[in-house]
């Protein structure tokens, strides 16, 4: 017998362990997908509880239900519209004024809500007392204390939400507004009926109706521009509802007023005295994180730290996969046939050393995607954003945009989706126009993979520099076009610091998991099918690469190429490299006839001089994204215009470099 | 007196008592908690660089442009 079930909203603001709870409460029985319409990542799960089957589904962290971001606005709609059967509010026990406030929002909505009151250690190590039972008293709701770090209260969690379905309804705060309220959602019936229709197939009940049309009046005069918009555009009366909102325009201050005297009426009632909480151990680390120089010099470290630490242990394990497993593996299948046989050429060059790759390239990924979960688990990222903001604004940004363009070291596409938390459409894209100038770990292990090749004893000077290079490009092109295409107002910085905290092992390790295994499947189809496509042009018709298909496409740039040291070849490897940047190394390998790592490095040498290589190194590092990129690009722009602009900018820098530098070298020797 | 919030000093407290007229993202603000009667303290104002502030249990960092838009009176 199938159980019965019930879907669970998960939110609360941002940085009160709402991922770490979903992640404690799912562990592995998690499914990310995309909100229907939407690039948003949607995170569901399934936990079963005494016969009872809860759909978790992990809403985005949200200030308030009043949304500026994109974000923001999926998770307001779905708990709106979506029907959850419970809503889970997750509040910080140390910030529990903030957490009440946001509370406050969301019983307008006059569904079954608990409340989970996470962190309470935080708030006994502060000197924070709260009483949960109280609490729950007064508001009329469950309310269950938890350190889900520590996995502790989560089975009462669960029994408090397989319970709230039964339970009376908690009133929402009273307004002196109520009337004004009625005036304005009087005009909203259309809109909500649209809305509904998008998260919720079934017709709308008419007692809910009256409930979600205030809610949503309450919404646009709080601010929120986009359900203005919406609804000044679904009304028949759009005259009447502009001039209604016109005329109430500053009530927005006083709806956020009745808030906090709501929640400050609360305190009083369950004894709970405001006072300036000390932090004493993020002050300690702040002082210097946050400090203009040391947090930079701070920065810089980790950094540093970062990527030598997933070059050294990353790099022996790539070699360790490739000498155990996949040289082995094709050469014994050589070995089957004679010499340019075409079935074993194209299992052992095509097959295995593309699949091969892709494999190879997987600890790298892991130990990328891990710290980077590590760094944003413990609360340092916002820090790292707040020491970057100063550098930021010269490209036309702000703090906010670090983060994502920081992640663009380990895959430019996720980065790219990253960017949805910056709240102002023309920043969002100018960040997005600017990730893929960011080095990716698929472009870093080609560098390391030529650093070892032409420099063996200068690899770290040769890669750190390389890195350098793009850095300065994203300056000059973020400035370029934050002054010509993205002109205009920015977005205001306003970011929550997150208390520093241990970090959650589970929490991380299911994140980097995920992360690396949306890699593999996203790529390891697309590098092995490319890897046979190009070993069969490669191929075709005599077995000799300068007649094939391939090699007459990149005889045909043979002068361009000759402009930066290189010869057809490498063309190919750039052309080949739009696929997956990791390519440029497999197409070498087929293009030279090898099948190892070690043997193409050996065959690369004789076709580059060293500062052919360098060159050839820049044009890699700047060219043109690779497909999933620009798809990504495509898909979070809602155009092709941008990622076809970013194409033809990239393309024409990288060459650019490349042949300076290497006109440079040649004469500088 | 009031002043605008950038013009306090690290490790001044204040009072946020209004927003200048034709402030835009006031209800970013409101969301953090920073309405008129919240008390405020700058741990760390840098010329060029963006405020840190603590306020509401919250530490905040805040553009320049965004603190200028926050009346304030010190405490």
């Amino acid at each position: 017998m199938k159980c019965p079930s019930l879907t669970v909203a998960l939110t609360g603001t941002p940085n009160v362990g709402k991922s770490t709870l979903f992640n404690i409460l799912t562990g592995l029985n998690q499914h990310v997908g995309n909100w229907p319409g939407k690039t948003i990542e949607r995170k569901a799960g399934r936990v079963e509880f005494k016969g009872t089957t809860f759909e978790l589904i992990d809403l985005p962290g949200t200030y308030s239900l009043s949304c500026v971001s994109i974000e923001e606005d999926v998770a307001r709609n779905f708990l709106a519209f979506g029907e959850p059967g419970v809503i889970v509010v997750v509040i910080n026990a140390a910030q529990i004024e903030r957490g009440l406030a946001f509370l406050a929002e969301v019983l307008q909505l006059e569904r079954p809500i608990v409340i989970a009151l996470n962190m309470m250690d935080v708030a006994k190590t502060e000197g924070i007392s709260i009483d949960a039972k109280r609490l729950a008293e007064v508001l009329g709701l469950p309310v269950v204390p938890l350190v889900a770090r520590k996995n502790q209260g989560v089975l009462e969690l669960l029994a408090a939400i397989s319970q709230a379905p039964h339970q009376a309804l908690a009133k929402p705060p009273a307004s002196s507004l109520t009337e004004t309220l009625a005036k304005i959602a009087e005009h909203l019936p259309p809109l909500c009926c649209q809305m509904r229709k998008e998260y919720h197939p079934l017709p709308m009940p008419p007692n809910k109706d009256s409930i979600l049309t205030r809610f949503i009046a309450r919404k646009i005069l709080e601010g929120d521009q986009r359900l203005a918009a919406a609804a000044l555009a679904s009304t028949h009366d759009p005259k009447t509802l502009s001039a209604l909102l016109l005329a109430n325009e500053t009530l927005v201050i006083s709806l956020a007023q009745e808030r906090h005297v709501w929640v400050h009426d609360l305190c009083v009632l369950i004894g709970y005295v405001t006072k300036d909480t000390a932090f004493r151990f993020t002050n300690r680390i702040d002082k210097m994180a946050t400090h203009p120089m040391w947090g930079l010099l701070l920065f810089l470290s980790i950094l540093y730290l970062l990527f030598t630490a997933v070059f050294t242990i990353g790099t022996p394990i790539q070699e360790f996969l490739d000498a155990v497993l996949i040289t082995p593996a094709s050469q014994a299948v050589l070995a089957l046939a004679p010499a340019g046989h075409f079935w074993t050429g194209l299992i052992a060059n095509g097959l295995i050393s593309g699949t091969g790759l892709v494999l190879s390239f997987v600890p790298i990924m892991l130990l990328f995607f891990f710290f980077m979960a590590l760094l944003e688990d413990i609360g340092y990222m916002t820090r790292a954003a707040y020491v970057m903001d100063r550098f930021m604004h010269i490209i036309g940004l702000h703090g906010r945009s670090f983060v994502p363009m920081f992640m663009g070291f380990g895959c430019n596409v996720p980065s790219i989706m990253a960017a949805r938390v910056i709240d102002d459409p023309t920043s969002r894209l100018l960040t997005m126009m600017l990730i893929p100038l960011v080095p990716c770990s698929a472009r870093l292990a080609v560098i390391a993979f030529f650093g070892a090749a032409f420099f063996p004893e200068h690899t770290a000077l040769f890669s750190w520099s390389l890195i350098a290079l793009p850095i300065l490009v994203i300056a000059l092109v973020g400035f370029g076009l934050s002054h010509t295409l993205f002109k205009g107002q920015r977005m205001p910085l306003i970011m929550e610091l997150p208390l520093f905290h241990l970090p959650n092992a589970k929490g991380i390790l299911i994140q980097t998991g995920l992360h690396t295994w949306t890699f593999v499947k996203r790529a390891g189809g697309l590098i092995t099918v490319f890897s046979l496509l190009i070993w069969m042009l490669s191929y075709a018709p005599s077995g000799d690469v300068g007649d094939s298909p391939l090699g007459t496409v990149g005889k045909l740039f043979n002068p361009l190429a000759e402009l930066f040291g290189s010869d057809w070849r490498m063309i190919i490897a750039l052309i080949t490299s739009f696929i997956v940047k990791e390519n440029t190394i497999a197409t070498l390998g087929i293009l030279t006839h090898v099948t190892t790592e070690t043997a193409t490095l050996t065959a690369i040498r004789t076709v580059l001089t060293p500062q052919a290589a360098i060159a050839f190194m820049v044009v890699q590092m700047l060219f043109v994204p690779c497909v999933s990129t620009v798809v990504m690009l495509k898909k979070e722009s809602g155009s092709w215009k941008w990622p076809l602009l970013g194409m033809a900018l990239q393309g024409f820098i990288s060459l650019l470099c490349g042949v300076v530098l290497f006109q440079l070298l040649k004469i500088f020797g | 007196m009031k002043y605008s919030l950038d013009q306090l000093l690290g490790n001044e407290c204040g009072k946020v008592i209004g927003f200048t007229a034709g402030a835009k993202n006031i209800s970013r603000l409101l969301s953090f908690g920073l309405l008129p009667g919240c008390p405020v303290t700058v741990l760390q104002n840098r010329e060029g660089f963006s405020l840190l502030v603590q306020a509401r249990g919250m530490k905040i960092a805040l553009g320049r442009s965004e603190a200028r838009c926050i009346e304030v009176i010190r405490s």
